[in-house]
């Protein structure tokens, strides 16, 4: 069926009709000056009542009848734009918005400019402005998007440090996390304790983490979407810092003026460049290091007015390494892990209703643990090898049908070539050590979508939509419809009521016993015998807008059970496993159920905040008191347990003031209940039986100390709190603009458990030890623009 | 600049990682409670019940035994069947409560109940004795391995034997194994001294058991599998020629026809013992079957022969 076959389909969908003649007003919306197009501009015609929002590559259309209108264009940290039209006929009108200088922008729902999270059908959905990240103080001065998401209401974080999310109860691989499209698997530097996305490229952060739209899916808990910039159409910009443990960098400009551009950023960390001649100084013969890097690229090209395209990539590695040497010995280990992603966009403007983007993604994770030795001529070598490879073709419509339905419908298919566990041993010692596992699985995950944003009136809003998603193995096949809605209703002006519901399946999975993130945590597929995790949601809430203290307030309960989460079984590890996961389709049930539980999970609890959005004091107090339990035939003896991430009470305290162009000064202080975990709390001798002895056990024998723990994730660590605090001076120069960025984590000086362990004092008494990661940690940052 | 990024690096590395006591954990009650351990087999002569108790962990003095159990005789073991109680009797050489299976018969197929006192304290527990293996433990393959050879006269020092050995479950759901395959060795020990001296070596017998490739394959249930040839990959070792130690040719295979208890209490005991002492990964938790406390009463019914290699 083509195009405009569909699209006229669609015009005798019979709830849409009205009888006035009306034409339509649609465009770019741009950032003046950069020719950044704009994400999710609000686009109002007060005096009819009609507003529409621009779609994420800024393109917006509205049906008007003929005559004189005015429409306002808004968006948070821009000026507002007023334009008068007089409708005669099909109007092309774009717009450049003026960044605002005066207002300052904090945390906004949907990204509008004095937001009004009363007049959205959309719930449980943030998204956070990339400056109030690069404002707010952070850990060894490394800005990071999601540690800064961890800071909103139904945003937990796992353990100190970490960058991994836990949205409403659901685990670190059930966020879909989206750089330009592209699915990001594993999103960690350094073991969790930064993310991989480098602030300086980024446009737009936003997460969703209830009443998904239907062409959301394929993860069970949180979308976090995120756009890098495209490059400045009109003039070179380039931004850099020089930090505790990295440096990055930011160039941008135009290839063709306004119509093509380019964007690059780097950043690379140089903690090997400071240990490695401490290690080799300290022990001869030794060596070893750690960095991370990464390399963002952009460039977009506007065909014409109908046609632009654009290409990004990312290229991101952590490398670990050690080695030793001495005469005819020579050792070497390590672990590497990374992302490859790449996006290839077509934006097409069938006409001034009707939108689309089609995407072709690349992404590619993979981690590697090796080690060698040689001896003289002998020689051993082990490679572990596990990864994913996505091969993504994406195509979505915007089809702005009237002012009171925008539909968005479309399709995308994703190739998964998945490694789970390949090993690869060479040696001389014995040849028949010698192995080389290196199986692999391929599966197809599609997915159809259609949603409707509908406004029937001017009190209720909904969005409505159907996702069929399939993942399809070589013997088996699933398919699953997902049903959404949200709605609001609009109980007076700045108060609303809203509800949502979501059914989301997810079918790839992220096998960790570690629960803290780590690299070597196992992405697998769906097979024959390990099912779709499936997730149903339901939420409702209200919202107030306070505008003359520009306020917005947002309470939110929410109830979501999981089923088939997976977990490994207990005492199963990454280790042992190699011939299940070496070919995970293939490998018999009762393989997998030696080392791999499916389980239900259950998650509920309530959500404010209250934010302030503009002005030169900003920042937000959210607070979350939820639970979260699971239950696994495997685990606990098939008894419910409270989910690690389990935390009662959860509160974030965010201020940024802004006095003036020069000086920013910002604060954080969080307070979580500690983790759920399992202590042991008594010992006693087990006796094991041995086989063949008619006695079948005796005093002297099989007998090994083990420890009780109650029941699993039982205790609580430690509460955890911590506040940061940062200042930041800028400095305008004659042709730059630079800055000095101090900022204090921990400023209190809170030893917060990172983990415990027991050790015997000279007494011969028993205590629980615990470790602080990080205690107070002041650190600087020069900053540069041009 | 550099300057100043070494000297924050090292204040950084220096200052990460703090080490003290925990505070404001929120421990479970550290409930003393009676640990009940026993195996019940239509083949034992003698029917043994050991019962010690648990100890908190925190703030006592971590107690040592060196591998004896601390049993508490004061205690008062029955053991019900068919209505009628028998009551154990503590055995100060055993260390455990004992009542001779000429009293107490141990039926396939019948279910008995443990029941434990001390002071006000009572714990219970059951099993239901398994009927017989559905079949012997057939050897299907051996390899003989010589390895470990002496760099100088290239002697061989040990021989090994790889194994591959099979047996028939039954069909019925729910079946549980444990495959055993042993050796009878004489081997020289030393005897000490009050000093800690070598004063003299004897020839000991001991028993040699097999290692199986995968814990799997030692501890066997038949869910997916059910009424299948199961086999087992296994290695034995068998003589050394260092030690003068006399070795016996012939290996003993058996199987053992277990309750479910009994499946999971070794499982998960294995499975604790690995995990622990690791921080990053989840502890396990070992199984009980003691209402009230902890520990194990499980049955199982065997049958084994005995083989030449």
């Amino acid at each position: 069926m083509t195009i405009k076959k569909l699209a006229l389909l669609l015009s005798f969908f019979p709830m849409l009709c009205f009888a006035q003649k009306q034409y339509s007003v649609s465009g770019y919306i741009y950032e003046k000056g950069s020719r950044e197009p704009l994400t999710g501009v609000t686009v109002a015609v007060p005096v009819l009542a009609i507003s529409v929002q621009a779609n994420k590559y800024g393109f917006y259309s509205v049906q008007l009848p003929i005559g004189q209108h005015q429409l306002v264009f808004a968006f948070s940290g821009f000026e507002k734009e007023i334009i008068d039209i007089n409708i005669q006929h099909d109007t092309e009108l774009t717009v450049e918005m003026v960044v605002q200088s005066t207002k300052l922008e904090g945390v906004s729902v949907k990204g509008k400019k004095e937001p009004k999270v009363s007049e959205d059908a959309q719930m449980s959905q943030i998204s956070v402005p990339v400056q109030t990240i690069k404002d707010l103080p952070a850990l060894l001065g490394e800005k990071d998007v999601l540690k800064v998401l961890q800071l909103l209401p139904g945003v937990q974080k796992g353990s100190e440090g970490s960058s991994g999310i836990y949205v409403r109860g659901g685990g670190p691989d059930q966020n879909l996390i989206i750089l330009d499209d592209a699915p990001v698997y594993n999103a960690n530097h350094l073991f969790g304790f930064f993310s991989l996305f480098n602030g300086d490229a980024l446009k737009s952060v936003e997460l969703t983490k209830g009443g998904f739209p239907a062409r959301y899916g394929g993860r069970l808990s949180s979308v976090i979407e995120m756009q890098m910039k495209e490059g400045n159409k009109t003039k070179f910009h380039g931004e850099g810092g020089i930090g505790s443990i990295s440096s990055r960098f930011v160039l941008e400009g135009p290839l063709i003026k306004n119509k093509a551009s380019f964007l690059i950023s780097a950043r690379r960390t140089y903690l090997d460049l400071i240990l490695r001649p401490l290690i080799r100084n300290t022990a001869p013969g030794a060596d070893g290091g750690y960095n991370f890097y990464d390399f963002n690229a952009k460039v977009n090209y506007d065909i014409n007015k109908k046609n632009r395209i654009y290409l990004s990539g990312y290229l991101g590695r952590d490398v670990f390494f050690s080695s030793f040497k001495e005469q005819d010995f020579k050792f070497s280990a390590g672990i590497n892990w990374g992302n490859v992603t790449g996006t290839l966009r077509w934006n097409h403007l069938y006409n001034n209703k009707f939108f689309s983007n089609t995407s072709f993604i690349y992404s590619n994770y993979n981690f590697k643990v090796y080690s060698q030795f040689n001896f003289g001529v002998d020689y051993y070598k082990l490679d572990y090898v596990s990864g994913i490879r996505d091969f993504n073709l994406k195509h979505d419509f915007d089809y702005y049908y009237n002012n009171k339905h925008h539909l968005k419908f479309g399709l995308l298919a994703t190739f998964h070539h998945f490694t789970p566990s390949a090993v690869v041993v060479k040696t001389s010692i014995d040849p028949s050590l010698n192995t080389s596992n290196k199986k692999f699985t391929n599966a197809l995950e599609s997915g159809i979508y259609i949603e409707d944003y509908w406004k029937p009136n001017t009190k209720w809003k909904v969005n409505g939509g159907l996702r069929i998603s399939s993942f399809a193995l070589k013997d088996k096949t699933y398919i699953k419809p997902e049903p959404r809605i949200s709605a609001a209703y609009t109980l007076k002006t700045n108060h609303a009521f809203k509800a949502s519901y979501a059914m989301m399946n997810q079918y790839i999975h992220l096998l960790s016993n570690t629960g803290i993130g780590l690299p070597t945590d196992l992405w697998i597929p769906t097979t024959s015998f390990l099912k779709p995790q499936q997730s149903q949601q339901v939420a409702i809430g209200y919202a107030r807008d306070i505008p003359k203290y520009n306020l917005a307030i947002t309470v939110e309960s929410y109830y979501k059970t999981m089923k088939n989460i997976i977990g490994y079984k207990e005492g199963a590890s990454l280790l042992g496993i190699d011939d299940i996961f070496a070919d995970p389709a293939q490998a018999g049930k009762d393989k997998w159920k030696k080392v791999v539980t499916q389980g239900k999970g259950w998650s509920y609890g309530t959500e404010f905040l209250l934010q302030r959005k503009v002005g030169q004091f900003t920042g937000w107090v959210g607070y979350t008191l939820s639970w979260t339990q699971l239950q696994f035939a495997d685990l606990n003896f098939g008894q419910k347990f409270n989910a690690r991430y389990d935390r009662r009470h959860d509160m974030s305290v965010v201020a940024i003031y802004k006095p003036n162009k020069e000086w920013t000064f910002s604060m954080v202080w969080v307070y979580g209940t500690g983790n759920a975990v399992t202590l042991q709390n008594a010992q006693y001798d087990i006796m094991l039986h041995q086989p063949g002895n008619s006695n079948n056990m005796n005093s002297q024998g099989n007998i090994f100390p083990a420890e009780t723990y109650g029941s699993k994730n039982s205790s609580r660590m430690g509460a955890y709190h911590r506040m940061d605090i940062g200042i930041k001076h800028t400095k305008k120069h004659k042709k730059y603009e630079s800055y000095w960025d101090f900022s204090v984590y921990n400023v209190y000086n809170q030893y917060n458990p990172f983990f415990y362990f027991t050790q015997t004092d000279p007494n011969g008494i028993v205590k629980l030890k615990q470790i602080t990661l990080f205690p107070i940690l002041p650190t600087v940052t020069y900053g540069f623009k041009f | 600049m550099r300057k100043y990024i070494i000297i924050l690096s090292v204040i950084i590395i220096t200052m990460a990682s703090c080490q003290k006591n925990a505070t404001n954990v929120k421990l479970p009650p550290a409930k003393i409670q009676l640990v009940v351990q026993s195996y019940i087999s239509p083949q034992d002569s003698l029917i043994k019940v050991y019962v010690t108790e648990s100890t908190p962990v925190f703030g006592q003095k971590q107690q040592n035994n060196w591998g004896i159990i601390n049993s508490l005789p004061d205690a008062k073991v029955e053991i019900t069947h068919n209505s009628v109680v028998y009551t154990l009797l503590y055995d100060g050489n055993e260390l455990a409560f004992t009542i001779d299976s000429s009293h107490l018969k141990i039926i396939a197929g019948e279910i008995y109940s443990i029941k434990v006192s001390r002071g006000s304290e009572t714990v219970t527990g059951n099993c239901t004795v398994p009927f017989p293996p559905f079949s012997n433990l057939s050897l299907a393959k051996k390899i003989e391995l010589k390895a470990e050879l002496d760099p100088h006269t290239k002697d061989t020092l040990n021989i090994f034997y790889q194994l591959r050995t099979y047996f028939d479950d039954r069909q019925s759901l729910g079946d549980y194994y444990r495959v055993y395959i042993s050796s009878n060795s004489q081997i020289w020990e030393y005897l000490y001294n009050t000093q800690g001296n070598i004063t003299d070596s004897v020839l000991s017998s001991r028993q040699n058991f097999a290692f199986f490739e995968k814990a799997e394959q030692e501890y066997v249930t038949d869910v997916d599998i059910n009424g299948q040839r199961i086999f087992q990959n296994s290695t034995i070792y068998l003589s050394d020629k260092r030690t003068g130690n006399v070795v016996s040719t012939e290996i003993t295979l058996g199987i053992m026809h277990a309750d479910v208890n009994y499946y999971k209490y070794h499982t998960s005991a294995i499975g604790h013992l690995n995990n622990k002492g690791n921080p990053f990964a989840e502890p396990s938790l070992v199984f009980t079957n003691i209402q009230g406390g902890l520990g194990i009463f499980a049955a199982y019914n065997y049958r084994y022969w005995v083989k030449k290699l």
